[in-house]
């Protein structure tokens, strides 16, 4: 199957065309925005932190800035910083350029001489990044150059039965197809690590399975807090969900039936094709944040409550097996696949529609969440340790 | 006449399906597969929506399948058409912890 998208000079494909206005700390994100509001076609990403990080939460913080400016959509980026954070704005541009050749330029307000002329400087480069941008044309390509990041968040006891194994069916179809896609929120695979490792392609893969779950269970219970014996709650049990291995399978259906060909960090680019697992955390935004950071060009989030997210970089599409929140919510639902809980239409049958919606986006067409301009986005923060001994 | 219910099965494997309505006992169950009715069950006892029924009979300390994987054992025998859920139903995982 072809698509059409924008062939950037790394090779990979991107299905929009943005110039990334981003900031690399709190104080910046004021100027950043501003920036970004004055040049159509640019889209500003704020930065949830950025200073006072200690230990690896430094690391994250750089490879997913890193991998945010690099992820295929974007055409060219504006690092814009206040100058003394600790994501040192000039050390994270020299970072990035040696990964890439497309347009990239970075600022500081303390350099600069204040914000006023900082914003007047972003703007004059942003402007000429975009209008080079407009030039360019989408081509055809395959879905081996798609990465689809996948997520679920307001689930519902509809989420395990219809939403999930649903796209779980397109994911198959897409890894068929040549293409990729991300699992992650490794909160949820806990219960299901046995299950996956089974499914791992090599040893290698097998054992970082076990790694991050096992790990990310240790550290839970390191604070006090029983993961397994919390889950499944009780308004899952109400919904009819019996044990954690029940929820959690219901979850992972998402990523489909094929062998696991990576594990990737927080924020990491897979090597592998098919489906791959990144290590995010459950809150749903900064676990999309990574996998767009990891170089996903679209995400399919399933949901059962409803939510209405989207993300600056690539289109969030929403897929929800609960007819009444389709009904409540249509301004933020994309696809209505509760005909499976009225035996209408077969997982199957719905996979194939969320695969030729998928193939729509890639080509253009809007999500929602994209025709609000919605774009949420954080990046995942460890090692947050003040403020706790009173 | 006796209204029509419905429950879905997962995968082939699976001995349990999921009821998409609130079921009575005594009410027969159309179990669906690929929107394709496989199999009719015969309900024992009140099931909620999006509840499991037996859709086979299990006996004590047998895995329960959904999603062609083991979602726990039973803890005791359950017959055919029973409400499969946290009191006759559990998690493996706990156990594999301890």
């Amino acid at each position: 199957m072809k698509i059409k998208a924008y062939k950037r000079t790394d090779g990979s494909y991107g299905i929009r065309n943005k110039v990334l206005i981003l900031s690399t700390v709190g104080c910046a994100n004021e100027t950043a925005g501003r920036i970004a509001d004055q040049v159509a076609g640019a889209v500003c990403i704020p930065n949830t932190k950025g200073c006072g990080q200690i230990g690896s939460s430094v690391d994250i913080m750089k490879r997913t800035m890193a991998g945010l400016v690099l992820n295929p959509n974007v055409y060219g980026a504006v690092i814009v910083g206040l100058g003394c954070e600790t994501m040192q704005p000039y050390r994270l541009y020299e970072s990035i350029k040696a990964k890439t050749k497309k347009p990239i330029a970075v600022i500081t307000i303390q350099d600069e001489g204040g914000t006023i002329r900082t914003i007047q400087k972003g703007v004059n480069i942003a402007s000429k990044m975009v209008q080079e941008m407009s030039k360019l044309e989408r081509e055809d390509t395959d879905l081996s150059a798609i990465i689809l990041a996948t997520n679920c968040g307001g689930s519902d006891a509809t989420s395990g039965i219809s939403a999930n194994p649903s796209l779980g069916c397109c994911s198959d179809r897409l890894i068929r197809e040549g293409g990729t896609v991300f699992i992650g929120e490794t909160t949820e695979l806990i219960g299901t690590e046995h299950i996956l490792a089974r499914r791992a392609k090599n040893e290698d893969v097998r054992q970082n399975i076990i790694k991050i779950v096992k790990g990310l269970e240790k550290d839970f219970a390191r604070m006090g807090i029983d993961v397994r014996g919390a889950n499944p709650t009780p308004g899952n049990m109400k919904g009819g969900l019996s044990t954690l291995e029940e929820k959690a399978l219901g979850g992972i259906s998402k990523g489909g039936s094929t062998e696991i060909n990576e594990v990737v960090r927080y924020g990491e680019k897979p090597q592998k094709k098919g489906l791959i697992i990144m290590d995010t955390p459950g809150y749903d935004i900064e676990s999309v944040t990574g996998m767009v950071s990891g170089g996903a060009q679209l995400c399919a989030f399933t949901t059962g409550r409803g939510t209405p997210i989207g993300n600056p970089i690539i289109p969030v599409l929403k897929i929800t097996g609960n007819r009444q929140t389709y009904e409540k919510m249509e301004d933020n639902m994309d696809i209505d696949v509760s005909g499976v809980l009225q035996g209408k239409i077969t997982l199957e049958e719905c996979g194939s529609i969320i695969f030729h919606k998928v193939i729509d986006v890639c080509n253009g067409h809007l999500t929602k969440a994209e025709s609000y301009g919605f774009s949420e986005v954080s990046v995942y923060r460890n090692f947050e340790i003040w403020c706790n001994n009173l | 006449m006796q209204e029509e219910k419905r429950a879905i099965r997962m995968n082939l494997k699976d001995n349990v399906a999921v009821v998409l309505e609130k079921v009575k006992g005594g009410e027969v169950v159309h179990v669906l597969y690929e929107n394709e009715v496989e199999i009719q069950v015969l309900a024992k006892n009140e099931i909620d929506m999006y509840h499991k029924i037996a859709i086979a009979s299990i006996s004590e300390e047998e895995a329960v399948l959904k999603y062609g994987e083991i979602i726990g054992r039973a803890e005791h025998a359950i017959e055919i058409g029973e409400h499969v859920h946290i009191d006759n139903l559990k998690g493996v995982a706990i156990a594999n912890e301890n």
